[in-house]
């Protein structure tokens, strides 16, 4: 097979894959009510529902990269995770800039340690895209795909205050960049970075929990700035704030 | 349970703390720059440039590299480098001749662009004669071929690694414009000296250019100078407190409280021209318009700069870059457009109207075959800007359209323009 | 490829927005015990309030001056007197969300350069999301010190001003992202009004720019629904 079938084929595949999401929607139980105060603490969902969080993601661009032009790039951010068993969930995020995205789908084992506290292991592949179609600036796109292992640790303060503390080593396998008829591919495993996450959840009003935390990573490189290629070999910082409602 | 929550406004601090690591490569090999040639004379030089085949050293510089001399004059003296460039993490050596008079050796750094891995080499330039080495006396008999040995090391420490280089080929000679950008580099790049500073422009050849790409702007009282950003900042300048737009301030306040990154003044269009034309072979000089208004004193520069070069013998070619609509006005105010080469970066009606000799369009467009040739047809010379990714840069050069490059990682262009076939 | 991958960035999008909304149906489930349930939960609403606060103290500039080596006879000072302001919803849970501003002296340095007076004055103007959280949780009981007491942090934009006077008067501004930590305590002096001491730490990063600040602040509970 030629590499243009094996490429029809793999976006055939996974077109079908998410057309195939849908299959895994709904049942809240009527018996007992789904937890919707966490999503970053390491506790599976009741099987059989869903928790989602939506919210905003802020991450700064480092100056190596955007040089006289530091900003803080807010991403949509939409987490889904719907539990298995009483232990195993299955974690989604989605996060979008429009011009470009990122789909990360995972397995989350989680269990409690004492009353308190809790970890999980998990392990999230997450595939991005982006294009540029700019007059006389942009005829570009890139995509790829990277792997996410990572261990979580949460403790439930009292009054319903859960902080979690997530570590992730961040590991590239692919990477694809076109402009006009030219492109190049690196598909070469390897690791990229990795990034601690601190987050605090709680009710913020009425009934409603918000997800409010920061994540550092350090990266060789960063899906959101594709566009901008990166062609330093230095672990660069990325601070992100990460702010969410959980539904 | 306590402790714990007190880790949380710690975790916060650390966590939103400066967390950057500030990368440094200090130079770790101070040049003597001794004029004249010593024992590397014209004929030496010239037979030492080609091709040469990475045996040991190769994993960390790749298995070809390009040498290739340039030199720097100082009134009447001229001091000669050697500059060894790679196609493995953009990594270049600048060497020069050791007064050793016994033997031809060459010492100085490498350097990775890429990262910060920098570190010191020494090598010995001999001749293969039936197999075995011995010295190089300047003559190269029919069968013998020129073999580089020597070592290489990390950081300051003494060199250590082998590192040998066998001739294999000429280097391409098609003619090419390698343009270094922002005068010969990034400062990110953590080059021994700041973008846009006479101090790169005096570097740029060592790094491959045959060109500089430089950024102008105004000061308060209409001194043209290099700079690139719109404002002044900590990237570009070292921390004097002062901020807000260049333009705000004028050349006397400039000269006396900023200084760039790496200790140098911020120079003036005219000591940047002058550097160009009597202390480098640069054939290549882009003003990059970056200012807003006339460019009646910057029309008047470059013409001043090229009869300068014309009267010194040299071969020097100076253009105004039209980058934008702004800048397009500013051109077409001109009274009187004879003798001004432009560069235009728009698209290739506006740089046919304006009869521009060289079109630059993105390299993020794309090769942009059809439009390129059709520009070439027209008589035109075509770059593209301002590409660093390696891969692309081959790809880009195993095109063979394009007239010349822009990039901060001219050793990269180098590489892969000198070892085409 | 060229087409399609912008097709399939809003097929994911317009799927996994559906994902979303139909996760809502309901159905009968085999009960499973998870290994732990939220009790049910009071659902009334408690108040929520509007909180202004203004303060003003003292500054001191903490990291690293460059004095320009062409100024002679050069003398740097690090004080300053600040101005800050907030206003804040405190709904009815621990977590207060708000934005704070003000105005926030950093350096100034004097000095002669060639024999003319040079001075630089450096300040910033903080523009602040800050997000606050009482430490009463970390006792549980009502009559403890802790629960007057907060720790703010917060993000933003700084407005970095530099102002020169020599050869001429310039004023220069960048903006610059940056962050803020603090902790405050807080004493009622009314119904309405408070009192509180707090400690701060502005950066503003990119510039640099960063103070220490021990400000007092008059805190007014405007309105409550």
């Amino acid at each position: 097979m030629t590499t243009f079938q094996h490429k029809r084929i793999r976006d055939y595949l996974f077109v079908v894959f998410l057309l195939g999401i849908p299959c895994f929607t709904t049942a809240q139980s009527v018996e007992s009510k789904p937890r919707k105060s966490e999503i970053y603490f390491p506790q599976a969902p009741l099987p059989r529902t869903w928790r989602n969080s939506l919210g905003l993601v802020f991450t700064t661009t480092p100056p190596e990269l955007t040089e006289e032009i530091r900003v803080s790039v807010p991403a949509i951010d939409l987490n889904f995770q719907r539990g298995l068993t009483k232990r195993l969930f299955f974690a989604g995020r989605f996060q979008t800039q429009f011009v470009q995205n990122n789909l990360s789908l995972g397995l989350r084992w989680a269990r409690p340690i004492t009353d308190r506290l809790a970890v999980s292991a998990g392990y999230d592949v997450s595939g991005w895209g982006g294009a540029l179609k700019i007059k006389d600036v942009f005829s570009s796109q890139a995509y790829g795909l990277e792997s996410m292992p990572n261990v979580s640790v949460g403790y439930h303060l009292k009054s319903d205050l859960r902080l979690t503390v997530k570590s992730e080593v961040i590991l590239d396998h692919y990477y694809r960049s076109e402009v006009g008829t030219l492109a190049i591919v690196r598909d070469r495993s390897q690791v990229n970075g990795f990034a601690l996450t601190v987050v605090l959840e709680q009710p913020l009003y009425n009934q409603r929990y918000v997800s409010a935390g920061f994540r550092a990573a350090y990266s060789n490189f960063n899906w959101q700035l594709w566009s901008l290629y990166d062609t330093f070999d230095r672990n660069l910082f990325y601070p992100q704030l990460i702010f969410a409602f959980i539904l | 349970m306590k402790r714990y929550c007190y880790l949380v406004p710690i975790l916060f601090v650390i966590a939103f703390g400066g967390c950057r690591k500030d990368y440094e490569a200090p130079l770790p090999y101070t040049f003597i720059n001794s004029s004249g040639s010593g024992r590397f004379s014209p004929a030496v030089r010239q037979a030492l440039e080609g091709v040469y085949v990475v045996s040991d050293g190769s994993t960390q510089f790749g298995s070809e590299v390009v040498l290739k001399w340039s030199y720097l004059l100082e009134g009447t003296d001229s001091t000669h480098y050697l500059s060894v460039f790679t196609g493995l993490d953009a990594a270049y050596f600048n060497l020069e001749g050791s007064a050793q008079t016994d033997s031809l050796v060459l010492n100085g750094y490498w350097r990775k662009l890429v990262n910060a891995d920098i570190g010191l080499a020494r090598l010995v330039v001999q001749a293969k004669h039936n197999g075995r080495l011995q010295a190089f006396s300047g003559n190269l008999p029919a069968g013998d071929t020129l073999v580089i040995k020597g070592l290489y090391g990390a950081g300051k420490n003494t060199p250590s690694l082998p590192l040998t280089l066998q001739y294999r080929r000429p280097l391409n000679k098609k003619p090419f414009n390698i343009m270094a950008h922002r005068s010969g580099g990034r400062t990110a790049d953590l080059l021994p000296a700041s973008e846009n500073s006479v101090a790169i422009i005096k570097l740029a050849s060592r790094l491959g250019a045959t060109g500089v790409e430089m950024d102008v702007r105004y000061t308060k009282d209409g001194v043209p100078v290099l700079y690139h950003d719109n404002t002044l900042n900590l990237r570009l300048i070292e921390k004097s407190g002062l901020t807000g737009s260049l333009e705000s301030y004028t050349y006397k306040q400039l000269s006396a409280l900023v200084r760039l990154i790496n200790g140098e003044q911020i120079p003036t269009l005219e000591e940047a021209l002058e550097a160009v034309v009597y202390n480098t072979g640069l054939k290549f000089v882009w003003l990059d318009t970056k200012y807003v208004g006339p460019m009646d004193p910057i029309q008047a520069i470059q013409q001043k700069y090229l009869q300068k070069a014309r009267q010194a013998g040299r071969d020097l070619n100076i253009v105004i870059g039209l980058p934008t609509t702004d800048a397009l006005d500013s051109y077409k105010a001109l009274k009187n457009k004879a003798n001004t080469p432009i560069l235009c970066e728009l698209d290739t009606a506006i740089t046919r109207n304006l009869n521009a000799g060289i079109w630059a369009p993105r390299w993020t467009l794309g090769p942009q075959t059809d439009e390129v040739l059709a520009m070439k047809a027209q008589g035109r010379t075509v770059y593209v800007w301002t590409l660093d990714e390696p891969t692309f840069i081959e790809e880009f050069i195993n095109q063979n359209k394009f007239d010349g490059i822009l990039s901060n990682y001219s050793p990269v262009v180098a590489f892969y323009h000198y070892t085409e076939q | 490829m060229n087409v399609r991958l912008p097709i399939i960035n809003w097929l994911v999008v317009l799927l996994l927005l559906s994902l979303s909304a139909s996760a809502q149906q309901v159905r009968r489930a085999r009960r499973i015990v998870p290994d732990s349930i939220d009790t049910k939960k009071d659902t009334r609403r408690g108040p929520y309030t509007i909180v202004a606060s203004a303060g003003s103290g003292l500054s001191y500039y903490s990291t690293h001056v460059l004095i320009p080596d062409a100024l002679e006879q050069s003398h740097l000072s690090r004080f300053g007197v600040p101005a800050s302001f907030r206003l804040m919803w405190h709904p009815d849970h621990r977590l207060r969300i708000g934005l704070e501003s003000g105005w926030v002296p950093m350096y100034s340095y004097r000095g002669q350069i060639t024999g003319e007076p040079a001075r630089v004055n450096i300040s910033v103007i903080p523009v602040l999301v800050v997000f606050s959280m009482p430490l009463a949780w970390l006792s549980g009981t009502e009559r403890s010190v802790a629960r007057r007491m907060a720790v703010t942090v917060g993000s933003g934009y700084y407005l970095n001003q530099s102002r020169l006077r020599y050869a001429g008067d310039v004023i220069g501004s960048k903006n610059s992202l940056g962050w803020m930590a603090a902790g405050s305590y807080t004493h009622p002096i009314g119904r309405r009004f408070r009192v509180a001491g707090e400690l701060k730490w502005y950066d503003a990063v990119s510039a640099e720019n960063a103070a220490f600040t021990a400000e007092v602040q008059l805190v007014w509970r405007a309105f409550s629904w």
